[in-house]
């Protein structure tokens, strides 16, 4: 129950701090976004990856990342995620626009970094995480995007609303057909995102 | 930045898995919140290319049958 409940946590703050940073809260003049999301953020993943540091469980782990490598890099990220936050739009610039590429920055890595967590370990997670493997399996499933281009379903997804975006900008196509779109690229970050904090998570020992 | 962070991670060298692109996905996220407008030609064709390149990436292929 404990760790059920420790792990409801972590998701929620790792969850939190992107949607915080991406989409931004605003209270008067107060940009919350700016110094939540990012502290969310890190301090999800600090407190997920801190069991790294603890004495080895002879149970095997899915993944080495000794934390305290990692807490440098996360100092980095806390100063440009929660200093600078969220910046405002451009005149001019379409907010559908620009939410399809921010989506579609974080999807990217979302996706690199599911698929290589995998990659590093495939008989591990094909055994003890069949259902984070398979997963993997259908992002990397090939795809014909088009007409003749083939490529695997995680970036065929993002070459589709790419492309969707683009008729949308030369008017040859319409905000509902990009959202859309959007939702299921979005669905399949989520998936990725929410598989990223499951398969870095300590197995149980008891 | 992005002339430090190479150096960075070239003296993290003990991280066996995921950090690297842990760390590139804590950038793509400050990267969309700092994005303040409309991606330019040449960002639009780095992206492409990048997706075009996941294609060859091992990471990307499938489980052989």
């Amino acid at each position: 129950m404990k760790d059920q409940l420790q792990l409801i946590a972590q998701v929620v703050l790792i969850g939190l701090g992107p949607v915080l940073a991406k989409h931004g809260v605003t209270i008067g003049n107060a940009d919350v976004d700016q110094i939540l999301g990012g502290l969310s953020l890190l301090g999800g993943i600090i407190w997920k990856f801190w069991h790294w540091n603890a004495t080895p469980s002879a149970v095997p782990s899915a993944i080495t990342v000794p934390i305290k490598q990692v807490v440098p890099l996360l100092a980095f990220a806390a100063v440009f995620l929660g200093a600078i936050g969220c910046a405002p739009l451009q005149p001019g610039a379409d907010p559908i626009v620009v939410n399809v590429e921010r989506t579609e920055t974080v999807a990217k890595s979302s996706f690199d970094l599911v698929l290589n967590v995998d990659n590093s370990k495939r008989s591990f997670f094909a055994t003890n995480a069949p259902g984070f493997h398979n997963f993997c399996e259908w992002l990397r499933a090939r795809q014909t995007v088009e007409e003749t281009n083939s490529l695997p379903r995680a970036s065929a997804l993002l070459v589709s609303l790419d492309d969707v975006k683009l008729a949308y900008k030369a008017g040859r196509a319409t905000s509902n057909e990009v959202y859309a779109v959007l939702y299921t690229v979005q669905s399949a970050e989520s998936q990725a995102s929410a598989w990223m904090t499951v398969v870095t998570n300590q197995p149980s020992t008891h | 930045m992005t002339m430090l962070l190479p150096i960075v991670l070239q003296y993290l060298p003990t991280i066996e898995t995921g950090a690297e692109h842990l760390w590139a996905w804590v950038m793509s996220v400050r990267a969309a919140a700092q994005q303040s407008g409309e991606w330019t030609d040449e960002n639009e064709t780095q992206f492409r290319a990048a997706l075009q390149a996941s294609g060859k990436d091992a990471a990307y292929q499938p489980d052989p049958k």
